[in-house]
């Protein structure tokens, strides 16, 4: 049933795919499959036939629009797209004049690791890779392709990094990972790859090790060494996923937290998401666990870190104290 | 029915190893079964027939026990004696010194048949030429034992006895000059090149009006002495001396005869003589913590850095208070203290043209690498006269860092500039070295700032290392204020008089 299903899909794909090459306005280089995308991005590389359009336009199903004149004999275009969580359809379009030569769609889905609903996608998208042989060679008429990054010392100007160029946008984030927005992309993308992502070996020069602990603590020396010493670990701390709940090139919020503190912990510690896990005291009130200012830490709002270490601690349910009094006396001072 | 028995247990025995081993294994334990068999059986019997343990009661009266013991016992006394003895002997007796470690000569007495023999002559017969006579006279002059050394041939006046004049001297001042290192004029037995055999002003009879002059008539580069030692030159003109020799004499270290050191020294001259003066240094060097190389391993020592006579530079350096330090960090030098490879100071100071002060005026009052540095060694790391941090992180507070010295602590210390002539790092009146060094986590001094050499003004590191990664600062001077944007944060710009709101 499945495989025939399967078949069927190709077969179609197969036979749309030769008809629109027979018109040969443009070619979408990428995503020409069904993508799935780690970053809030996408990257459209289009080759034009020059003679035939006049205007490119790529819209989603956001409707942002981008249009883009065709000029002289460039043939190659590149643009980077904000994507939404879950399935995007981004459609490109090629104009003569005000006729509609040939019209693109392709789905990409943006997944999440911290929100439960896109962290699987669907059966049909798939991670590709773009930077293999082929790809590069088509890029490297215009763009230099090779690293150009001296290990250990990072850009003076940040815009000579070959890196810079294409993937521009992920470093405007409000806070920023010392590598990502120095451009020390290859520190972390060695092409190595861990237990995990096994399977990508070889698919692209730029792979991370997935789990990703490894390469995080070759520079967080000290917290590694702080960590040893205690004696429970968090669960993606334990198994070396750092970036379950961080995002390693930045986020806009602080720590590079994928979420805000409290949504971030209880989108998988669910029953705590009403607050009530803390003990009633005599006023009938219960503890807040958010919306509060955190008397623990300055300009902080009060969450489930101010109590609990996310990390690793030496005391059961990694309360930031040695017993709950101490804990309590933390604030409650008289 | 014993036989039986143990027929039954042999073949029982026999079954059981024939089902469990192997035939190499059965042959081997069979060998060896009835190897231990005959072996007990031939040995056992004579070693119960060959020994006697009965003593007869007789015998057992011969023996004085009580006797033998005391006798035992005396012996051991008498050893334990002995070595006390020896020990207290030991501590009575001084230790003797050896005849040529007493440098003083011989004075030589001569008896009075030697005076007989030498045929008196009167001081006042002496000829002119020695009139007035001088404040020190040789002893056979002064008895007017001319004859002692020369002839009294009449047609020859002032012929030598002795071919050799040495042979003359060595016949009375016994002392025989036989140590590792010789004086050329002692070698080549010239004893007149430096004494009168006559009168003198000084003392020992020099020809000369002091030691020191002596001794430069020769070692002085701009002698015109016919007999200048060659490349063993002093120029004692220049500005800083030696004290021993000004206040004293070259005696202080060398002998003027005969020595177990190299240039005629009294110790070894590359340190130990050195450290017989100065011992305060010597503990620098040998106890402290961290050591420096350049005294401690080098080949020369002390002498790689200082002219033991005199330069034109303080402290005897060889050259400016940088350019020595400079003569062996023009290069990577392996450090002593943790085996890293220390930075080539002399090509980062000609890359980057901002130096910190006293590199760039190595003559001022704290000038010089040793204005931070104690080239003898220190316990602090990087041989630093104060404690300073090695981290990137660290807290200032009660802690008596190294750069306040010099530089005021007010400058990290207060949260605001009141009347801004603090420091010119600040936004309006928000002091930044603050936010960067006291508030939260405290960044130290080195994090932003090279304390050698920089391309930047204010000495601003063009890179800062954090975690083995060097990430520029990019610093831009605007005159009025500044824009960083380094790895720590986004670019952030301040201004003195138009504060942009950091830290606020």
């Amino acid at each position: 049933m499945m495989r025939s299903y399967l078949l069927n899909y190709f077969v179609l794909v197969a036979l749309i795919s030769s008809s629109t090459f027979a018109l040969d306005v443009f070619k979408v280089i990428t995503p020409n499959k069904p993508d799935v995308h780690d970053e809030n991005m996408v990257a459209i590389v289009v080759k034009v036939d020059t003679n035939v359009t006049d205007l490119l336009s790529i819209t989603t199903d956001e409707n942002l629009t981008y249009t883009q004149d065709i000029i002289g004999n460039k043939e190659y275009y590149c643009k980077n797209i904000p994507i939404h969580l879950g399935d995007n359809e981004i459609y490109v379009k090629a104009y003569q004049g005000d006729t509609l030569l040939k019209e693109y769609k392709q789905n990409v889905y943006y997944t999440s690791k911290v929100y439960k609903q896109f962290k699987y996608p669907p059966l049909k998208f798939e991670y590709n890779y773009f930077h293999k042989e082929k790809n590069e060679k088509e890029c490297a008429k215009c763009h230099d392709m090779s690293v150009n990054e001296i290990k250990g010392v990072a850009f003076e100007d940040v815009r000579k990094s070959n890196c810079y160029t294409c993937h521009k946008p992920i470093g405007y984030k409000k806070h920023a990972h010392a590598p990502t927005v120095n451009w020390l992309c290859t520190s972390c993308h060695n092409g190595t790859v861990g237990k995990y992502n096994r399977f990508d070996v070889n698919k692209s020069k730029y792979t991370v090790a997935d789990p990703i602990g490894t390469v995080c603590l070759t520079c967080h020396k000290k917290t590694k060494k702080k960590w040893a010493q205690e004696r429970f670990k968090h669960e993606p701390v334990d198994s070396g996923r750092c970036n379950k709940c961080h995002n390693p090139h930045g986020s806009d919020e602080i720590n590079y937290l994928r979420r805000p503190e409290f949504d971030l912990c209880t989108s998988c510690h669910k029953d705590k998401i009403n607050g009530s896990h803390i003990i009633r005291t005599y006023s009938k009130k219960i503890h807040p666990v958010r919306g509060k200012k955190d008397p623990t830490r300055k300009d902080r709002e009060l969450s489930c870190v101010s109590c609990h270490e996310p990390h690793a601690s030496n005391s059961p349910s990694f309360i930031r104290a040695k017993t709950v009094m101490g804990l309590c006396s933390k604030c409650h001072e008289k | 029915m014993k036989k039986l028995v143990i027929l039954l247990v042999i073949v029982a025995v026999g079954i059981f190893t024939f089902q469990h081993y192997g035939v190499a294994e059965k042959l081997a334990k069979f060998a060896t079964i009835v190897g231990n068999i005959t072996y007990s059986l031939s040995t056992a019997k004579h070693a119960y027939e060959d020994f006697d343990y009965n003593i007869s009661d007789e015998e057992l009266e011969d023996i004085n026990v009580t006797k033998l013991a005391n006798e035992f016992k005396s012996s051991i006394d008498r050893k334990k004696e002995a070595k006390v003895k020896a020990l207290l002997e030991a501590q009575k007796v001084p230790k003797e010194i050896a005849l040529d470690e007493i440098r003083e000569e011989e004075v030589v007495h001569h008896t009075k048949t030697k005076i007989k023999k030498a045929q008196l002559v009167s001081l006042d017969a002496l000829p002119d030429k020695f009139k007035p006579l001088k404040k020190y006279l040789h002893e056979p002059f002064k008895m007017g034992a001319c004859k002692i050394c020369h002839t009294s041939k009449h047609n020859k006046p002032g012929e030598l006895v002795k071919k050799n004049i040495v042979d003359i001297c060595y016949g009375c001042h016994k002392t025989r000059y036989t140590k590792k290192f010789d004086h050329k004029p002692v070698k080549d037995g010239k004893c007149m090149d430096c004494h009168d055999p006559h009168q003198s002003n000084t003392k020992k009879l020099l020809k000369a009006d002091s030691v020191n002059n002596l001794c430069l008539k020769c070692h002085d580069r701009s002698s015109s002495f016919k007999d200048k030692a060659k490349k063993k030159f002093v120029n004692m003109n220049l500005r800083v001396k030696h004290k021993p020799i000004v206040k004293k004499n070259c005696l202080e270290c060398h002998d003027a005869h005969t020595a177990e050191y190299k240039s005629l020294l009294h110790f070894d001259g590359k340190m130990d003589l050195c450290l017989d003066c100065h011992d305060e240094i010597g503990d620098k060097v040998h106890d402290s913590k961290y050591k420096h190389g350049g005294v401690n391993t080098s080949k020369k020592h002390c002498l790689e850095c200082h002219n033991p006579h005199a330069t034109k530079y303080k402290k005897l350096l060889q050259k400016n208070p940088v350019a020595t330090c400079l003569q062996c960090h023009d290069k990577q030098v392996k450090s002593d203290e943790d085996g890293g490879m220390l930075l080539n100071i002399k090509k980062h100071l000609k890359e980057n043209p901002n130096w910190h002060k006293p590199i760039k005026e190595p003559n001022g009052k704290d000038g010089g690498c040793g204005a931070c540095h104690d080239p003898h060694g220190s316990n602090n790391f990087s041989i630093l006269r104060k404690s300073f941090t090695k981290n990137f992180y660290d807290n200032f507070e009660n802690k008596d860092f190294f750069c306040f010295k010099c530089h005021e602590e007010k400058k990290v210390s207060m949260q605001y500039t009141e009347d801004g002539n603090i420091t010119n790092f600040r936004d309006g009146d928000v002091n930044l070295h603050y936010l960067h060094v006291n508030d939260r986590k405290g960044r130290t001094c080195r994090a932003c700032h090279d304390v050698h050499a920089s391309k930047y003004t204010h000495l601003i590191r063009s890179y800062t290392d954090f975690n083995g990664v060097k990430f520029p600062l990019r610093y831009i001077d605007t005159g009025t204020g500044g824009s960083c944007a380094p790895a720590c944060h986004k670019k952030f710009e301040y201004d003195r008089f138009e504060p942009k709101g950091i830290g606020r």
